[in-house]
């Protein structure tokens, strides 16, 4: 081999090796944006404002609050709102009401602090941010009543048309298809290969740093690491809305004379789960002796280990247990017959 | 056993360790194995690379990083993966009996099943090849039937028609299922032709007397087509060539 060609392949191996490693930066998880953009509300009055979260991680992110800390002519009324928990993935919306005072005519710029924490196993962090957009305070004559003090109306959110992002992400994922396409149809029809090696390279560099950058690594670990029992095939997944309680169940949860807890374990991309979260609702309807709660397996791995849930390090969802007792009912087959079992309750 | 085989059994027990066996321990999985293996196997460390593909395409996530693995495989070896690694090669290997000729349409088969597996899994949005295929029969199915968790079902009785169909076809013919139906086979297989890993043929020793042909688990004709797609590079044409026309080499293609 000549020696390029060994750099090339060390070149290789060291992407493999990279493939290993985890990012354990401590790096915020979620985007945000405001709405209204910029804001625009008179004098002395108030509006809504809307703060939009997404996590792009695999991780759950808790407690996200967020707080005013721009200029004093302004301040948040009312409870601050807080989102408890914001799962992998997914998105929410958080809104508080904006004061504006009586002498702030202008144009000002808003700072939102945002605050939330995010666990990697053991490890916490805690992310403190700022968020800053433009604020329009336009002269108005505040309505008073008889005391003089201002009432203040709050301008809810105008009906904004969310924008739905560009897939800039896809349209490079689909330039890097058409570049391999290319590649290798040059490769076959002049024989060159030795420059497809190149380009496929320079494709497979790209991908992975971006795909590494954008924390796809760990969403494949998530994805390998959990075990949903009906993704495999090894039962067959039925979706939440067709749970209903037999009869016989009802009356048989009506013979439950001591408190029981609950607990399902989940995971994010588990087709089954939301019919055992539902299965186990409605159960707890029926009696009000059923406390229970639902846990994300990546959130409390710990917790899941503790469980029992996990068989041979694989975490297998969903599963329900009740406290205090070692037993595990895995997946959806059959489920009312043996939650009632579980209980203890059953025929 | 000749020098080729007896290495590439070490490689390919190195693939049941790596793959099955869960020698690392849990907390790699976001390595991509490179070749088809369930990563619901129990003691499964690495993460099956059609099945992850199916899970992104269900989340919507553009697969960069499964891209990238994936190129890294094809550039390293191409379809060598298929005869030196993946264990359910391994298994195809093992039952290879009745080395016949290929059927050359039917061998673009796995290709289908590929786009057929990503439409599915979009339309479906759902893991709807994980649910068909055999490697899972083997590695998840049975061993949860073992352990308790997965119980006697209509899934249950589909993974076993269809490993039972594949074990048959392996039997009958040598690497029935990685001839004609493995999608990753279909995907590694794209990057064959440009894989450091690569089958030379030295024209002025060939005779073109046929031996390296019956050798060929593939059912090829190696002095033919010795950078064809279904080619896995497993050797065996070249302990087979009593002229040493055949080598299999390593490093970046002449040109």
């Amino acid at each position: 081999m000549r020696r390029h060609d060994r750099a090339l392949v060390l070149l290789l191996f060291g992407a493999l090796l990279l493939l290993s490693t985890g990012a354990f930066a401590q790096d915020p998880i979620l985007t945000y944006s405001v709405l209204p953009s910029p804001l625009t509300l008179p004098a002395g009055a108030a509006a809504e404002v809307q703060l939009r979260f997404e996590n792009g991680s695999v991780y759950e992110a808790d407690d996200i609050a967020a707080s005013w800390i721009g200029s004093d002519a302004f301040e948040t009324l009312g409870e601050p709102e807080t989102i408890e928990i914001l799962g992998a993935f997914e998105s929410a919306t958080l809104s508080l009401v904006l004061a504006a005072s009586g002498d702030s005519v202008g144009e000002h710029t808003g700072v939102l602090q945002i605050l939330y924490t995010y666990c990697i196993g053991e490890l916490c962090y805690q992310i403190v941010e700022s968020i800053e957009w433009p604020i329009v305070v336009e002269a108005a004559v505040p309505e008073t009543v008889g005391d003089g003090t201002q009432t203040v109306s709050v301008i809810p959110v105008a009906d904004v048309h969310e924008e739905t992002p560009f897939p800039w992400p896809w349209v490079g994922f689909a330039v890097a298809i058409v570049c391999i396409g290319g590649v290798l149809g040059i490769a076959r029809l002049t024989g060159r290969r030795r420059i497809a090696v190149i380009g496929l390279a320079v494709v497979l560099a790209g991908g992975l740093a971006y795909g590494i950058a954008s924390n796809q690594h760990e969403q494949a670990q998530a994805i390998g690491s959990v075990l949903c029992i009906s993704c495999v095939g090894l039962e067959e997944a039925h979706p939440a809305s067709e749970v209903s309680l037999s009869q016989e169940a009802v009356a048989a949860l009506g013979t439950l004379d001591e408190d029981v807890e609950l607990t399902v374990f989940y995971a994010q991309w588990c087709h089954s789960c939301p019919f055992a979260e539902r299965m186990v609702e409605r159960m707890a309807e029926v009696s009000d002796r059923i406390s229970y709660r639902f846990v994300n397996v990546d959130d409390a791995p710990e917790e899941a280990a503790a469980s029992g849930i996990v068989e041979s390090g694989r975490t297998i969802v969903p599963a329900v247990v009740r406290a205090g007792l070692p037993d595990v009912l895995f997946g959806i087959e059959d489920l009312e017959a043996r939650l009632l079992e579980l209980l203890g309750v059953g025929g | 056993m000749k020098r080729l085989t007896a290495t590439r059994r070490g490689t390919q027990a190195l693939g049941l360790l790596f793959g099955l066996f869960g020698v690392t321990g849990i907390g790699i999985t976001h390595v991509i194995f490179p070749g088809l293996h369930c990563y619901a196997c129990p003691l499964a460390v690495t993460v099956c690379p059609i099945g992850l593909m199916q899970n992104l395409i269900v989340f919507g996530t553009p697969p960069y990083f499964w891209l990238g693995t994936i190129l890294v495989y094809g550039l390293l070896a191409g379809r060598g993966f298929c005869g030196w690694f993946c264990p359910f090669g391994t298994l195809n290997d093992l039952l290879s009996f009745r080395k016949v000729r290929i059927l050359r349409s039917l061998s673009f088969g796995k290709f289908f099943v590929l786009v057929g597996t990503v439409f599915a899994a979009w339309y479906f949005a759902d893991t709807m090849f994980c649910k068909l295929c055999p490697a899972a029969s083997i590695e998840a199915s049975l061993p949860y039937l073992l352990l308790g968790v997965a119980k006697v079902n209509r899934p249950f009785i589909v993974h076993m028609a269809t490993l039972g169909g594949t074990l048959i076809g392996m039997t009958l013919i040598s690497r029935f299922w990685c001839r004609y139906l493995c999608p990753m086979g279909g995907l590694l297989a794209l990057f064959n032709r440009v894989s450091l890993l690569h089958l030379r043929l030295d024209e002025d020793r060939c005779s073109s007397c046929g031996a390296c042909a019956t050798q060929c688990p593939m059912g090829l004709e190696p002095h033919l087509e010795h950078d064809d797609h279904n080619c896995i590079k497993c050797g065996a044409c070249v302990e087979g060539c009593h002229l040493d026309a055949l080598s299999l080499r390593y490093g970046l293609p002449k040109r």
